[in-house]
């Protein structure tokens, strides 16, 4: 008997006694006398405290009905093969089968210009006319030969702003050379754009190439105007008039959205979600806010406590979940991560939800004067003044910026399987390190867990998730088509 | 000592927990300290005899029961404590499937790494014997 099979047993399995080993395992007190318990491979279980403490105290019977699940779920093993190490060693792999390929998200500012003025823009902006803050040919072929130098078999373009489009000139130039130069990866482009200067000229090259898009949608049209100011107060009418531009062109698919909760989002979290409907959208991302840019300043008039974006986050589910009850299927994006972390044996390409911190190993950003940083985020806040995840410039070697620069060891600092708080926590299969947000928000790259709002909201939300899957199963069965 | 000249205002449901060292490890009861370091300042200091003291006080005056704290500081412990029992145990087989999985030589069966996609290494398509 190969012991991977459940259905039918030998006599041997019905045996009394207790000859387990337990393996690495993680638990936190669900709620109640309930215990979240996790593996190395993220398998988890809902036990009681007794069970718990009955496993862990080896007092569990092979007779036990929870005995195979436990079992299967690789929190303990029972037989003097190496079939279960194997099992979970390659599960543990799997799950980290991005390292050995970094970096696969290389992400070109094109320019600092916009034509909007967000009220939570992550990045300075000047105004349209100033060229010095777009980025130039030379500097982007050097950023293509270092693209070009990562090991990934599938490299992503993302072109970033301000506006990238405002610089056409120079997206084209980048599409057509790294097509040019690819050695026979897979490439793929995507524009970062609020849509309001898309041309029959961009659409036409867009075509060409397979370009696809990604722009914002804050939800109704007073919402989002009131948070993408631009000149006309039209930004709303031109999203929605590029989308259909672009689905009409590229096919449906071609253009996604993404929205930022502000305080003023709080209390309509399904008129926003009724917006993306509307649109024909069949997934919409609840985004929290990030304390980086224009975000920090306008922090009192558009911020707010992580409780209450908890509270919108977990309505705004109920609320996708009902529609989806209804007939309508739409997905929210931050539940399907999590919930392919917790159910899926794959690596998640997520950045913020990775461990190692996906800096510079899922993601690098080319800024617009060359310089290059780990993450958006660290570019962000080189913005304001800090540097501290600037990785040097594109004319550095490609060592130099990997190797010897601060990237590994803030990577190494901020692991969570080293990270006090997170050693111990039943969540950190599911959950990530982000050594740019605890270094902004509490000074360090690892941050203190208790008083972290990363972790606060994290924790709420998965849990949250987690509690649904396991207390209602006609929810669980909504939210598993998703995947 | 006056609340004038404390460096630190203290509640008066501020609570002292007594920890026996011959059951809870130091490691251990830093670890459960820390998880309680978002709403108290928290004072570990180790007794001439077999105690160690921990002392939380309240960053606001909206703290927790005194009863209530002390006993979810307890269980804390012991949730500790069954963690340390877990990864002593599992310790060897924790670094053999790290070393393992991040490998890029088989450390256990070679014959897994070796074998092709639809060969069937661990007997997957084997029916059970009955």
């Amino acid at each position: 008997m190969n012991g991977l099979n459940r259905s039918f047993k030998g006599p041997e399995s019905y045996r009394n006694g207790s000859s387990y080993r337990l393996l690495p395992m993680k638990f936190m007190r669900f709620r109640d006398d309930r215990y979240l318990v996790t593996s190395m491979g993220g398998d988890y279980m809902f036990l009681s405290q007794t069970k718990l403490n009955d496993i862990v105290t080896h007092k569990l019977q092979q007779t036990d009905t929870l005995y195979p699940d436990l079992l299967a779920s690789h929190l303990i093993a029972d037989d003097s093969s190496t079939a279960h190490l194997d099992l979970l060693a390659a599960k543990y792999r799997t799950r980290h089968s991005r390292l050995p390929s970094w970096t696969a998200l290389h992400m070109f500012v094109t320019t600092l210009r916009c034509d909007h003025s967000c009220q939570y823009c992550q990045v300075s902006r000047v105004s349209e006319d100033r060229e010095s803050f777009d980025m130039t040919p030379a500097i982007a072929d050097r950023a293509i030969g270092l693209m070009f130098q990562s090991p990934s078999a599938c490299l992503k373009v993302e072109f970033q702003g301000g506006e990238s489009l405002l610089n056409f000139d120079l997206v084209r130039y980048i599409v057509s050379e790294a097509k040019r130069r690819n050695d026979g990866r897979q490439l793929e482009f995507v524009i970062t754009t609020n849509l309001a200067n898309l041309t029959e000229e961009i659409l036409s090259f867009s075509e060409e190439h397979g370009i696809s898009f990604s722009t914002s949608l804050d939800g109704p049209a007073a919402l989002h105007n009131a948070n993408r100011p631009r000149p006309g107060r039209d930004s709303h009418a031109k999203t929605e008039e590029g989308i259909e531009r672009l689905r009409q062109r590229l096919g449906k698919d071609a253009v996604s959205a993404l929205m930022t909760t502000t305080a003023a989002s709080l209390d309509q979290p399904e008129r926003i979600i009724d917006e993306y409907v509307r649109m024909g959208f069949d997934s919409i991302f609840l985004r929290y806010i990030s304390p980086y840019g224009f975000a920090v300043k306008s922090s009192a008039r558009i911020g707010y406590e992580t409780k209450k974006f908890v509270d919108f986050f977990k309505r705004g589910l109920a609320y996708i979940v009902d529609l989806n009850r209804r007939g309508i299927f739409v997905r929210e994006t931050y539940t399907q991560i999590v919930l392919q972390k917790i159910l899926m044996p794959g690596a998640s390409g997520y950045i913020d939800l990775q461990s190692p911190a996906g800096m510079g190993i899922s993601g690098i950003v080319y800024n617009y004067n060359g310089e290059v940083y780990s993450s958006d985020e660290g570019r962000m806040l080189a913005e304001m003044g800090d540097r501290t995840f600037r990785l040097g410039t594109v004319h550095d070697t490609y060592e130099k910026l990997f190797l010897d620069s601060p990237l590994l060891p803030m990577i190494h600092e901020s692991m969570l399987e080293g990270v006090p708080g997170c050693t111990d926590c039943a969540l950190q299969p599911y959950c990530g390190s982000d050594p740019v947000f605890h270094h902004r928000t509490q000074g360090d790259f690892i941050g203190h867990r208790p008083t972290s709002s990363f972790c606060e909201r994290n924790m709420a939300i998965i849990k949250h998730i987690l509690t649904l899957l396991e207390d209602d199963k006609e929810t669980a069965s909504i939210l598993k088509s998703w995947l | 000592m006056t609340s004038d000249t404390q460096p630190i205002t203290t509640y008066q449901n501020d609570v002292t927990v007594l920890a026996n060292k011959d059951v809870y490890s130091m490691n251990n009861i830093l670890r459960t300290a820390h998880r309680f370091s978002d709403l108290y300042f928290i004072d570990v200091q180790a007794t001439d005899g077999t105690d160690v003291r921990i002392l939380l006080k309240a960053k606001s005056a909206a703290g927790e029961e005194p009863s209530s704290l002390e006993g979810r500081f307890l269980n804390e412990l012991l949730d500790g404590k069954l963690r340390e029992i877990i990864a002593e145990e599992s310790r060897l087989e924790r670094d053999v499937i790290l070393a393992h999985a991040l490998s890029r030589h088989p450390v256990l069966l070679k014959e897994y790494e070796a074998a092709e996609a639809f060969t069937d290494p661990v007997g997957l398509l084997t029916p059970d014997e009955t």
